[in-house]
């Protein structure tokens, strides 16, 4: 398969932009930018994007402690052991589900997410 | 359980139920770790300012996940060098936007916008593969049908390594034109 490095960048450039802005991972961008622009397989998408996010994510974590936000350390450390399990039982068995479910999946949860984050966009702007 | 900075109570094994499904969802599909964990945060009634949680799960389940995903070749380090280089740029430049608008809250137009973006996002991806369109993409379908009988035929056989074989593999790179295979 051939890509465009160049628009790869383009594309990156676009979502670094906005996780900057906003503070945010960007993991859904990244799936949308190459499962559906590029085509490229969930199976291989998922990986290249949990790379990428992990640089953005970094970026997003030093600048929020640099803002000197204060991270609820007790409620963390509580997430993590479920996270971790989460995330090494994760992508060992999703090799098993068919592309087309694992893009079913990834298209629910991303609906399912931004119903979530418009029900929440409502509540913060009916507060201020 | 309490939570001295967020100010509530919760019950330890929901918390660790949460990251478990978080950590999944996440590694799994790479949709909206940040999501998940400020749907949780709001269920258990921590505040919005708490946000760093969202980033550092995300940070945890991407660290971890990524682990598997390198050992078993589905990781195509270059693509996610490509990216990565724009983004760098991406990042300077928006945290430059974010600075000038400095002291505004933008919660409630990211929260709208990211939504925005995700269920028409969402919807496109799971839509697609009902349209006659998906039957279509001949190379995306080619590689998957591939990867898909490796996955089925080492499961009945046990050897592991054939999957180490067949994964990503980079053909050859210059400025304009990146080669690659996966799944053989």
């Amino acid at each position: 398969m051939t890509l465009n490095p160049l628009w790869l960048s383009v594309g990156g450039a676009g979502i670094g932009f906005i996780s900057s802005l906003f503070g945010i991972g960007g993991g859904n961008l990244f799936l949308f930018l190459l499962a559906s622009i590029y085509r490229l397989p969930l199976h291989l998408v998922v990986g290249t994007t949990l790379a990428a996010v992990l640089f953005t994510s970094l970026w997003s974590c030093a600048n929020y402690l640099h803002l000197g936000m204060r991270v609820d350390w007790v409620l963390f450390f509580n997430l993590a052991p479920g996270l971790v399990l989460g995330a090494l039982l994760g992508p060992k068995y999703s090799k098993f589900i068919p592309e087309v479910w694992l893009r079913r999946l990834a298209g629910v949860a991303l609906v399912l997410a931004g119903m979530f984050m418009f029900y929440r966009s409502l509540s913060v702007q009916m507060l201020s | 359980m309490h939570y001295p900075v967020a100010g509530v109570e919760a019950n330890f094994f929901v918390t660790l139920a949460a990251g478990f499904m978080i950590g999944v969802a996440f590694s799994t599909l790479s949709v909206s770790g940040a999501a998940f964990t400020s749907l949780f945060q709001t269920l258990i009634g921590v505040s919005t300012a708490l946000q760093p949680i969202n980033v550092l799960a995300t940070l945890v389940a991407s660290l971890v996940g990524l682990r598997t995903y390198l050992r078993e070749r589905r990781v195509a380090l270059p693509i996610a060098a490509f990216l990565l280089m724009g983004v760098a740029a991406g990042v300077v430049l928006g945290a430059r936007a974010a600075l000038l608008a400095f002291g505004r809250d933008f919660s409630g137009v990211y929260l709208g916008f990211m939504g925005g973006i995700a269920v028409l996002t969402g919807s496109y991806i799971a839509l697609h593969t009902l349209s006659m369109a998906w039957r279509q993409e001949s190379p995306l379908l080619r590689m998957v049908a591939r990867f898909e009988s490796t996955v089925n035929e080492i499961r009945s056989t046990g050897e592991w390594d054939k999957l180490l074989r067949s994964g990503y593999s980079t053909i050859r790179i210059s400025p304009r034109r990146f080669l690659f295979s996966f799944a053989g």
